[in-house]
């Protein structure tokens, strides 16, 4: 764990980091760590602004700014995802790259930035990789099919409450990728399980429980994703902190569906 | 399985392409399920819970070395007298065996591919992960075990025959074997080495093998490690002590 400094002495003068960032031109391109010093770094930035300090430092001077993905900057949303210093999201936990804030780190401290490594996710530029893979298996099976129409009454549906507690801690998976990108086996076996159990937990998602789980997890393993090594690296990554007790809920879905007669 | 584009977009070696599942064909779900991520895990949990199981009896039947060369020799004569019950083990466990490690090992490349480039730095995750060196090792000593149990069957299952009798029928002086082996250091380290290698297999792969088999009870799930790791830890230490004891005793 990584202690706050105190804040005598950055408050007034600003923090000295040094970065080692990924640098590739693009997805064939051949990638290197590049060196940066920054000197004037507030401990109240968040990880994102001190690259925006960065890239706006590069682009004045000429240089192409760092790919990076980045959107709500609120921790929602997924988007943002960074390897630092060899952890997925930074040393955190239950914390997304954009609330990251520089106060976790010390001054003259040496940070080390990759993109997600996955042969999955494959590097588009610099910092950011293609997650695309992830849509492909939420088309996969992560729906449930419904006639529109005029919303339903509330509670015209009941659902038990310990039911709906499990499907929304499952739900709250925002799809960033830090579980591919900490498992050594870049297994998506976590985004998939909290998938498959956010809807094959609640009665409008169990029509379609059985298709949803085989076509997910063949889509998951046709994208080149690895096998769930069990170590549950991701859980402790995961910004959600989503449990790999769905990657087990996740196997008894798959194991029914294949096994047991599908729809 | 259907592939419908072969092509390999910029960046990856993988090609991917959508496989739709409209099927409704047993046979076809079957061999899906053998061959995805899962059903490979489900393979290694049930083949590597049933091979874990005969540990704590061959060890208990070990154990008999200490109540000496009578009651070991006795035991072992009354194992091979039960009618069926060695060759039924023995080809159960060799089936369990082949299949475990073949699947371990079609699974490590899949895996050594996911993850096609490497990270400069990478730190374990900590707070909740169970990573330990057990779990980051298992092929390793999954592989050790591999050539340890050939070694250790040709050292005592096919190992000398040493003629003895027990109650006027002719048996097999298994006790003298072992004792002879045993006195040899460079055998008893080998052997320490590799039931080490053993315990630590089990300290990862029991709770693991529960995980995959879709055992989920949060409260269950801690029991599940704890036991597991107590499991490997007992089967690893219970096999270290009998080579040395046999090598200090007189």
């Amino acid at each position: 764990m990584i202690v706050a400094p105190a804040l005598q002495g950055t408050r007034h003068h600003g923090m000295r980091i040094k970065l080692r960032v990924w640098r590739q031109a693009g997805p064939d391109a051949q990638g290197r760590l590049e060196d940066h010093q920054l000197d004037d770094i507030s401990p109240d930035m968040s990880f994102l602004e001190m690259l925006d300090v960065l890239n706006e430092r590069l682009i004045k001077a000429g240089d192409e700014p760092i790919d990076f993905d980045s959107d709500c900057r609120e921790g929602i949303c997924g988007t943002c995802g960074l390897m630092i210093d060899g952890r997925a999201h930074g040393p955190l936990p239950g914390t997304t790259t954009c609330q990251l804030h520089m106060r976790t780190y010390a001054d003259g401290d040496t940070i080390v930035i990759e993109p997600w490594r996955a042969d999955a996710f494959p590097v588009l530029r610099d910092l950011s990789v293609d997650r695309t893979a992830f849509d492909r298996i939420i088309a996969a099976g992560g729906f449930i099919s419904v006639n529109t129409g005029a919303a339903p009454d509330a509670n015209a549906v009941l659902v038990p409450k310990a039911d709906a507690d499990l499907a929304m801690d499952a739900a709250a998976c925002i799809a960033c990728g830090a579980c591919v990108a900490q498992c050594k086996n870049a297994s998506a076996a976590l985004f998939t399980g909290a998938k498959v159990s956010h809807l094959s937990l609640l009665p409008q998602g169990s029509p379609e429980r059985a298709r949803r789980a085989l076509r997910m997890v063949q889509q998951m393993d046709a994208e080149g994703f690895g096998s769930c090594s069990n170590e549950g690296e991701c859980e402790a990554v995961c910004p959600k902190q989503i449990s790999i007790a769905n990657i087990a809920r996740m196997n008894r879905e798959f194991t029914r569906a294949s096994l047991g007669g599908a729809s | 399985m259907v592939v419908e584009s072969t092509a390999v977009p910029p960046g990856r070696s993988t090609p991917y392409s959508p496989r739709p599942f409209p099927t409704s064909d047993g046979a076809v779900l079957r061999q899906a399920y053998v061959w995805s991520t899962v059903g490979s895990k489900v393979i290694l949990a049930i083949t590597g819970i049933g091979l874990a199981l005969f540990l704590p009896i061959h060890l208990a039947g070990n154990l008999l070395l200490l109540a000496g060369a009578e009651t070991f020799n006795r035991y072992a004569l009354k194992l091979q007298s039960i009618p069926l019950l060695a060759p039924v083990v023995e080809i159960g466990l060799l089936a369990l065996f082949i299949i475990h490690v073949f699947r371990a090992i079609t699974n490590y490349f899949v895996n050594q591919k996911a993850r096609g480039s490497r990270y400069a730095v990478k730190r374990w995750a900590g707070g909740t992960s169970r990573k330990t060196w057990a779990s980051t090792t298992m092929i390793i000593s999954g592989l050790t075990i591999g050539i340890f149990v050939p070694l250790h069957l040709l050292q005592m299952k096919f190992g000398t025959f040493y003629p003895t009798t027990i109650d006027g029928e002719p048996a097999r002086d298994l006790y003298r074997l072992v004792r002879e082996l045993f006195k040899e250091p460079v055998i008893v380290g080998f052997y320490l080495f590799c039931m080490a290698v053993v315990g630590a297999h089990i300290y990862h792969g029991f709770a693991s093998a529960f995980q995959s088999l879709g055992f989920n009870n949060p409260r269950l799930a801690r029991a599940t490690l704890i036991i597991g790791r107590t499991f490997g830890a007992g089967i690893g230490l219970g096999f270290f002590a009998l080579p040395i004891i046999v090598f200090i005793a007189p």
